[in-house]
C-alpha cells in the first residue's frame, strides 16, 4: 500500500506539490491526470525517491520513501515518460544490461527477460538495435524495462505519449494483465481520459499541486463521458469562434450553449467530420471540473 | 556491484564499437597524425645535416687536453670551433647564438671537462657532440694511462677508469631545466598526438553521457540504486582501458611502424612501460573527467562536439602539440602551463628524453590530478542535481 501524507514540495517561490494526502491499494492502478504542470511528474519522482519532499511523506508499505530509498527501490519498478533505453543496443541488449544492474544474471535473467519481452510483445524484434525500432516499439521495450525483476509497484510516467493505436492497445493490455496476474500496483500518469477510464480503478485529478477530484474512476467520469461529440475545425471557419480551438467539446454541461452552433454549421454543410467519444478530452473535463474547484 | 561494473564496461564497449565515428577519431586520427608530423618533420627536428656546429671552448690553463680537444674538434668537419678567454661561456653563447660550449678546468690530477648545450640542440647534435668529446678525453686518458705503466687495461677497463674519475660534466643552458632538452620528430609527434586523441574521449563519452541525460536513463538508473558515484566510475573504468589501448598502440607505432616508413625510431626500454602506464593513467583521469564535466553541462551531443573539439585545439595549441614548446618564445612557454596538454606532453617527454626519471613527472602528475579532481567534482554535482532536482 503507498501512503501519502501531506506532500508539499517548492521549486524556487513555486509550490509545485501542495500538501497531497491520498493512499493507493496494493494490486489497483491509480492514474495521475492534469495538465502539464499541474505536478505528476514531480510527485511520481518523490515516490520513486529521485527528488526529496519539503514537508510531509510518501510511505510505501513500511518504508518511508526518503529515509530507506534503497528499500523502497527495491521494491519498484519506474517508466519513464521518455523512453529511457541505449539506442545503439539491440532490445536483447538493452534487457540484458539493465537486468544486469539489477542484479540478475544466468538462467533468472533469461527467464525474466522471456517474461517481459511476451508481456509486451516484442519476441520478434528482440535482437534489432533499438534506433532501428519504431516509436510504438521503444515504448514497449521502455515498458518491458520497466517490469524486469518483477517490481511490487510500477511507476509509469505517460507511457503512451506519441505512439499509435496498435501500441497504445499492446502498452495497455499489458498493463492490466500483470495487474491481474501478478498482483502488481501501478501509479499511473496520463493526458488521455480513455485510458484512464479502461485501466485505472482510481484517478487523481491535480491541478496547480493540489487535488482537484479524487476517487473511484467510473464514478468520477460518469457524468462527463455522456454527450462527448469532437468536431474537426472547417478550413472556411477560420474568423469563427472556432479561431479560438481546433475543436469543439458538446458534453452533459455544455450541450445548451454549443448545439444551436452545432446545428446551424451541420445547416450550411460547414462541418468537416464529427467523431463521437475518444480524442482528448482531459481539458474539457477539467475546465468542468474547475467551475468548481479553482486553484 | 561487480557484475554492475562489468555491464556497465560492456555496455560502453559495444556502444563505442558500433560508433565508427568514434573509432575514426579515437585510433585513426592519431595514427595518421603521428606518421605524417613524424616523417614531415624529420628535416625540421635533425638541422645538422652538411652543416657545422658553432663551438665555442674555454681553457683555464693551456694544456695537453686543451690541444687534443681543439685539434681533434678543427679537424671535424661537424664543428666550427672558436676558443676564447672569457670564462661566461653561457653569456657568449646567448650571445653570439653559438650552440655548444667547452668549459675546461684543470684540477690537480684530472681536468674537468664541462659541455654547454643551448636549448636548441637536438638529442642527435648533442649525441654527436657527446661522442666526440667523450672520444677525444677517452684517448687523452688511455694515453695517460699508458704512460703511467698500466698497459695491461683494457679498452673496457679504461673507459671505466675514465667513467669513474667522471671528468666530464653536462648542462644544458636555457630557460628552464624541465624543457630544455629537445625531443626529435618521433618524441615530440608520437606522445603530442596520443594525448590529442586522448582528450577526444569526449566524443564516445558525450554520446552515450547526454543521451542518458535527456532521456531520463539516468533517473531510471538512479531508481535502480546506482548512485552517482557509481555512475561517473563506471564511466571512468571502460575509458580509462580505451585510452590505454591508445596509448599501447601510439607508443608501439613510434617504436616499429614509423623506422619502417622511414623516420626515426623512437627509443622506449622496457622498464619505461610501467612509468608510461602509470602517466597515461593520468593523463586518461584528467581527460575522461574533463570530458564528463562539459557533457554534464551542455544539452546536446553537438553542443558537446563543438565545445569539447574547441577547448581540446585549444589546449592542443597552448599545449605544444601542434606547435613545440621548445620553439615558443619565452612568455609563451609560460602561457604553456594552464594547458593540461601541456602538463601531459612534459610527462611522457620526461620519460622519453630523461630515461624514466620519475622525478621529473611528479609535477605534471600533480597537476593532472587536481584538473581530474575539479572536473570530476563539476560532473558529479550537476548529476546529483539533476538527478535529484529534475
Amino acid at each position: 500500500m503507498i501512503v501519502v501524507k501531506e506532500l508539499t514540495k517548492t521549486f524556487g517561490d513555486k509550490k509545485v506539490i501542495d500538501t497531497l494526502s491520498f493512499s493507493v491499494d496494493k494490486g489497483s492502478i491509480c492514474g495521475l491526470i492534469g495538465r502539464n504542470g499541474a505536478g505528476k511528474t514531480t510527485l511520481m519522482k518523490i515516490m520513486c525517491g529521485l527528488l526529496s519532499e519539503d514537508s510531509g511523506y510518501v510511505k510505501i508499505d513500511e518504508f518511508m520513501t526518503s529515509q530507506q530509498k534503497n528499500l523502497v527501490r527495491a521494491k519498484i519498478g519506474y517508466v519513464p515518460q521518455k523512453s529511457a533505453i541505449y539506442f545503439d543496443l539491440s532490445g536483447l541488449e538493452n534487457l540484458r544490461y539493465f537486468g544486469a544492474i539489477l542484479g540478475l544474471s544466468g538462467q533468472h535473467l533469461d527467464s525474466e527477460i522471456t517474461r517481459v519481452v511476451n508481456i509486451v510483445d516484442l519476441d520478434e524484434q528482440i535482437n534489432i538495435i533499438a534506433s532501428k525500432y519504431s516509436g510504438g516499439m521503444q515504448k514497449r521495450l521502455n515498458l518491458a524495462i520497466g517490469l524486469l525483476g518483477n517490481p511490487e509497484i510500477l511507476f509509469l510516467d505517460e507511457p503512451t505519449v506519441g505512439v499509435d493505436p496498435q501500441t497504445k492497445k499492446i502498452i495497455l493490455n499489458a498493463l492490466e494483465m500483470i495487474v491481474k496476474k501478478e498482483n502488481v500496483t501501478i501509479i499511473y500518469t496520463s493526458h488521455y481520459l480513455e485510458e484512464v477510464e479502461k485501466i485505472c480503478d482510481a484517478l487523481i485529478i491535480l491541478e496547480c499541486g493540489k487535488i482537484l477530484a479524487q476517487g473511484n474512476t467510473s464514478e468520477l467520469l460518469k457524468d462527463f463521458k455522456t454527450a462527448e461529440i469532437r468536431l474537426a475545425k472547417p478550413l472556411e471557419l477560420k474568423e469563427s469562434k472556432w479561431n479560438q480551438k481546433n475543436y469543439i467539446y458538446i458534453t452533459s454541461a455544455n450541450l445548451k450553449t454549443e448545439l444551436p452552433f452545432l446545428l446551424e454549421n451541420l445547416k450550411d454543410n460547414k462541418i468537416e467530420e464529427i467523431m463521437y467519444g475518444g480524442g482528448n478530452s482531459l481539458e474539457q473535463f477539467l475546465n468542468i471540473l474547475e467551475k468548481e474547484h479553482l486553484c | 556491484m561487480l557484475k554492475r561494473y562489468l555491464a556497465n564496461i560492456k555496455k560502453e564497449f559495444i556502444l563505442m564499437s558500433r560508433d565508427i565515428h568514434t573509432l575514426l577519431v579515437l585510433f585513426v586520427m592519431p595514427v595518421a597524425f603521428i606518421l605524417i608530423m613524424s616523417l614531415a618533420m624529420q628535416d625540421a627536428f635533425s638541422e645538422h645535416k652538411n652543416i657545422s656546429f658553432k663551438t665555442i671552448l674555454y681553457a683555464q690553463e693551456k694544456s695537453e687536453l686543451t690541444d687534443t680537444i681543439t685539434q681533434a674538434l678543427k679537424k671535424s668537419n661537424s664543428f666550427e670551433l672558436s676558443t676564447t678567454q672569457d670564462a661566461n661561456i653561457k653569456k657568449q653563447m646567448d650571445a653570439n647564438d653559438i650552440l655548444l660550449g667547452i668549459y675546461i678546468e684543470e684540477q690537480k690530477d684530472t681536468p674537468k671537462i664541462t659541455l654547454y648545450l643551448s636549448p636548441k640542440v637536438s638529442p642527435d647534435i648533442a649525441l654527436l657532440f657527446r661522442e666526440n668529446i667523450y672520444k677525444i678525453a677517452m684517448q687523452y686518458e688511455t694515453n695517460k694511462q699508458i704512460s703511467s705503466l698500466n698497459p695491461w687495461l683494457s679498452i673496457e677497463d679504461k673507459n671505466e677508469i675514465l667513467k669513474d674519475k667522471n671528468i666530464i660534466r653536462e648542462e644544458y643552458i636555457g630557460y628552464s631545466d624541465k624543457k630544455t632538452k629537445r625531443p626529435s620528430s618521433v618524441q615530440q609527434s608520437v606522445p603530442a598526438w596520443l594525448i590529442f586523441s586522448m582528450f577526444f574521449i569526449v566524443i564516445p563519452i558525450s554520446n552515450t553521457f547526454i543521451n542518458e541525460r535527456r532521456q531520463e536513463t539516468l533517473s531510471r538508473l538512479a531508481v535502480m540504486n546506482i548512485s552517482v558515484g557509481e555512475l561517473l566510475l563506471s564511466k571512468l573504468i571502460p575509458y580509462y582501458i580505451i585510452n590505454t589501448i591508445q596509448m599501447i598502440l601510439m607508443v608501439l607505432m613510434g617504436i616499429y611502424l614509423v623506422p619502417l616508413l622511414g623516420g626515426e625510431k623512437l627509443m622506449v626500454h622496457l622498464q619505461d612501460w610501467p612509468l608510461l602506464i602509470l602517466v597515461s593513467s593520468f593523463i586518461s583521469f584528467a581527460s575522461i573527467s574533463f570530458a564528463l564535466a562539459i557533457s554534464s553541462f551542455v544539452k546536446t551531443t553537438e553542443q558537446a562536439v563543438s565545445l569539447g573539439g574547441l577547448l581540446n585545439i585549444i589546449f592542443a595549441a597552448l599545449g605544444g602539440v601542434m606547435v613545440p614548446i621548445f620553439i615558443m618564445p619565452q612568455f609563451m612557454q609560460y602561457i604553456t602551463n594552464l594547458s593540461p596538454m601541456a602538463w601531459s606532453l612534459e610527462a611522457f617527454l620526461a620519460i622519453f628524453l630523461y630515461n624514466g626519471d620519475l622525478s621529473k613527472t611528479i609535477m605534471p602528475i600533480i597537476s593532472l590530478t587536481l584538473f581530474g579532481s575539479m572536473s570530476l567534482m563539476v560532473a558529479s554535482y550537476k548529476l546529483k542535481k539533476e538527478v535529484t532536482e529534475g
